[in-house]
């Protein structure tokens, strides 16, 4: 059996393995005899062969006797799992650039853009107002002009709104200004309810003490 | 009936040689027959596991080996104790069995080469494979010559088999680098020469289970033998 041809069909994995017919097996064992290249080949694949059943043996029992995988409370880390956290990335990609490409573009231009807003003008502390009313949209802010009885005992001035169910919308803190009764106030955006919202104007002494001044209403309509 | 299988099982059973140290097979020889004569090799179960160490095999060997040169003898042992194991434990089932034809193959090959009828010192691995075969075709007819062989065999102390506390360590060595080369392959890979090597299936019925081909089965091995060897040979080195 030449040498080459040992090599080139496999023999030793062959023989290993087992799949020889006896003439093949007693031609190769004839070759291996007198090839030390082959003696060792065989040799070293015979070793793996029968340490690797000690191995495998050894895998097995352990398998058998590995404890059953509980059904435990998966931990917080799970949600790192791809199988979470891959979605969640792409959805959060989504959202991250469809606020880049529509919702900011579009706040940009409303911003850099001159409009007319609505608006309406409130007195702070006059008994029997009636509340104006505001149109506005949902997400689109608007004006009120609140007029405040100068008082020269106040050093800063404290606003909060209201909405129709009494929950606190927003809070304001802002300086009185000298000879001036009448502050702008530019309410931002939000997702309006409609129905009486409520401004309720505080004073703030030098001294800290705080005392209402009064409040005023306006009514908000919505217009979807 | 009578068949070489009790053989070197009984040499065992009876020795009650028990030298400080383990006896070589050529103090053997010479304590029994004053070389040069017909040697009794130690069995072999007992050897540490090495590389195969080559030898050129031409006629000074044969010459070293005849003249009981002990380097050349534990060689000659060694290497060809080691092929005839692989060489026979896909036909015999035992232990024993394999012993006794070992054993066999040894004594009558020292026989020939104290009867100068070592023609081809090139081939000596040629002729020691065909006195194997030649012992095999007899245990497998129980021939006489092998009971009789046996007979004469009973009839002397043979040393037992040395047991080199190195051997165990060995053997865990060995099977550390197997492990670690077994964890380099897949899980898939694992499994499949694990129900060929160890639950022994038909190996058509694996390849077919893993949709693998006879091909990659051996191509799987022979991958496997080659990380191992590299670092057997490593380690040894």
């Amino acid at each position: 059996m030449d040498h080459a041809e040992v090599i080139r069909s496999q023999m030793t994995e062959k023989y290993l393995l087992d799949e020889l017919d006896s003439l093949e097996r007693d031609a190769f064992e004839e070759h291996f005899f007198d090839c030390p290249a082959c003696a060792a080949d065989v040799h070293a694949g015979a070793l793996f062969v029968d340490h690797a059943k000690t191995v495998l043996a050894e895998e097995a029992v352990a398998e058998r006797h590995a404890p059953v995988p509980s059904h435990a409370r998966p931990s917080w880390l799970s949600w790192f799992r791809p199988v979470f956290a891959l979605p969640a990335t792409a959805i959060l990609l989504l959202v991250i650039g469809y606020q880049n490409a529509v919702t900011i573009p579009h706040l940009s231009h409303q911003l850099n853009t001159p409009q007319v807003l609505p608006f309406a003008a409130v007195n702070v502390g006059t008994y029997g107002s009636e509340a104006p009313a505001i149109l506005t949209h949902p997400g689109e802010g608007f004006l009120v002009f609140v007029r405040i009885p100068p008082d020269a005992a106040f050093v800063r001035y404290t606003a909060e709104l209201y909405d129709p169910e009494r929950k606190l919308e927003w809070n304001l803190a802002f300086a009185p200004i000298t000879g001036q009764d009448e502050y702008p106030v530019q309410v931002p955006g939000s997702d309006w309810k409609a129905g009486r919202y409520a401004l309720t104007v505080s004073g703030v002494t030098a001294s800290g003490e705080s005392k209402e001044i009064g409040n005023a209403q306006f009514e908000v309509q919505v217009q979807k | 009936m009578h068949t070489a299988r009790h053989t070197t099982a009984a040499i065992h059973r009876r020795c009650n040689y028990t030298a400080s140290k383990p006896l070589t097979a050529l103090a053997f020889q010479e304590a029994h027959f004053g070389a040069p004569q017909v040697v009794k090799c130690l069995p072999f179960s007992g050897v540490r596991e090495t590389l195969l160490q080559f030898e050129t095999f031409d006629e000074a060997y044969v010459e070293r080996l005849r003249a009981g040169d002990p380097p050349t003898h534990a060689h000659f042992c060694s290497y060809f104790g080691r092929l005839i194991g692989i060489k026979l434990r896909s036909r015999l089932s035992t232990r024993d069995d394999i012993e006794d034809v070992r054993q066999e193959t040894f004594k009558r090959f020292f026989v020939a080469l104290q009867g100068g009828r070592i023609e081809y010192p090139d081939r000596l691995g040629s002729f020691v494979n065909s006195m194997c075969n030649n012992v095999l075709r007899e245990h497998y007819r129980g021939s006489k010559d092998l009971v009789a062989a046996a007979d004469e065999d009973e009839a002397m102390n043979f040393p037992s088999p040395a047991i080199d506390p190195l051997q165990e360590m060995s053997a865990k060595e060995v099977q550390q680098l197997v492990r670690e080369t077994l964890e380099e392959l897949s899980e898939r890979d694992r499994r499949i020469l694990r129900e060929v090597f160890l639950e022994e299936r038909d190996k058509d019925a694996v390849c077919h289970d893993f949709g693998v081909s006879r091909e990659h089965l051996r191509l799987l091995l022979h991958r496997a033998k080659k990380a191992f060897r590299k670092k057997y040979e490593e380690r040894c080195a």
